[in-house]
């Protein structure tokens, strides 16, 4: 015959492990967050929906548009990061207006400052890529975060990708030099993804 | 032989105040009842204006996602931002101010930071007509965490009013509240949280 407290037992061992369930279950944003595909510079990286290379990394404190010239020089109170990267559809159109850069817990919104066309959008359907600038205004007190070394450039195509596959990859902006204003290419086609 | 049903005694006067008095007690307890009700469930929480907290030009409101310093405000034919005058018998009124979004996302309350309440002419409720970055042609789409931004903030308004009328600024901030239509928490619309009670052309 098995002894009462086993019984006992049994039951404080179910709630224990029930509780522990509780405690570790992803909470509801953590249930439907997309699904990060990591990948570093100069490798593409692909989704779902898309595929990124990020091609190089500066830093500037204005920044010149070389297809506009009656565009003025955008400058800033903190730092440009140009972000130079080839993107493609993999299904149809997309936009990029929802690009993050993040350092640590930090999250930065790539920036809409340049005028028409840029690469904010993927206007030429699935399997045609382009190449072109991301850029993104910071603090300059964030370069110095200690996760700086170790940031990414998420590729969100959408401002809901719940659920969904997205490529991050990851970027070092330490030991880079701000540079006094970097010219911006317009966004051209390419003939491959990276 | 039966007898004939006994009419109702006439009510007395000393009856009729009884009863008055009894159903006074009882709409005054309804009353009283219905406002506690309101009350708890929040009906009264909208703080009105002249309760709100009085701030000086050049003082900073610590929101809870941006700090906020109204540093002054003027007015221009010219539209901030662009190269183009106001329309005829028309002009702008521009409100200068200092955002910081202090927390660790990119913000989007940006054109709902700030209101005005202006004569007869623009009031809380009316969204101004742009916000661009000051010095430049840029409109002010989101804000950045930790990058201060001097915005400028305008209303198209009749050029009778002058430099020198009164002028009420507000600062404004939302909460994240529970809304199960959503499943889940959703921002409030914006809520005055500060005041500056200034004139047109004061500045910092």
């Amino acid at each position: 015959m098995t002894p009462r407290w086993a019984g006992g037992l049994a039951v404080g061992a179910l709630l224990a492990a029930s509780a522990l369930a509780v405690a570790t279950a992803p909470d509801n944003d953590g249930v439907i967050a997309p699904f990060p595909v990591y990948g570093s510079m100069g490798e593409p990286v692909g989704s779902r929906t898309l595929t990124a290379t990020v091609n190089s990394v500066q830093l500037t404190d204005s920044l010149i548009v070389k297809y506009r010239d009656d565009f003025p020089t955008i400058e800033t109170d903190g730092v440009w990061v140009v972000v130079d990267a080839t993107t493609a559809a993999r299904l149809t159109t997309e936009g990029l207006s929802n690009l993050e850069l993040h350092i640590g817990d930090v999250r930065y919104r790539v920036s809409d400052v340049l005028p028409p066309s840029t690469p904010l959008l993927l206007s030429y359907g699935a399997g045609v890529p382009q190449r072109g600038s991301f850029v993104f205004e910071l603090p300059l007190a964030a370069l110095d975060a200690p996760a700086a070394a170790r940031a990414s450039v998420v590729f969100l195509p959408r401002l809901d990708s719940s659920l969904d596959s997205v490529p991050v990859i990851g970027i070092d902006l330490t030991g880079l030099t701000v540079a006094p204003g970097i010219r911006i290419e317009e966004v051209a086609v390419v003939d491959n993804e990276g | 032989m039966t007898d004939a049903p006994t009419a109702p005694a006439p009510p007395t006067q000393t009856g009729r105040r009884s009863r008055a008095w009894r159903a006074w007690v009882v709409v005054g307890a309804a009353a009283v009842a219905a406002v506690g009700a309101i009350a708890l469930l929040g009906g009264f929480a909208d703080v009105p204006i002249e309760k709100l907290p009085v701030i000086d030009i050049g003082d900073t409101y610590s929101g809870n996602e941006v700090d906020t310093q109204i540093t002054g405000t003027y007015l221009t034919d010219r539209k901030p931002g662009y190269t183009f005058d106001a329309d005829e018998g028309m002009q702008y009124f521009v409100v200068r101010a200092t955002l910081l979004n202090t927390g660790n996302d990119t913000d989007v309350l940006d054109t709902g930071l700030v209101r005005i309440l202006l004569g007869e002419h623009v009031f809380p409720a009316d969204a101004p007509d742009g916000v661009v970055k000051e010095g430049t042609t840029f409109s002010l789409d989101f804000l950045q965490p930790g990058l201060e931004v001097r915005a400028l903030y305008f209303w198209e308004i009749p050029d009778s009013v002058d430099d020198g009328d009164d002028v009420v600024v507000g600062v404004f901030e939302r909460h994240l509240i529970d809304d199960p239509r959503y499943g889940g928490k959703v921002y409030s619309p914006g809520e005055p949280m500060a005041r500056v009670i200034t004139t047109i052309g004061a500045r910092q």
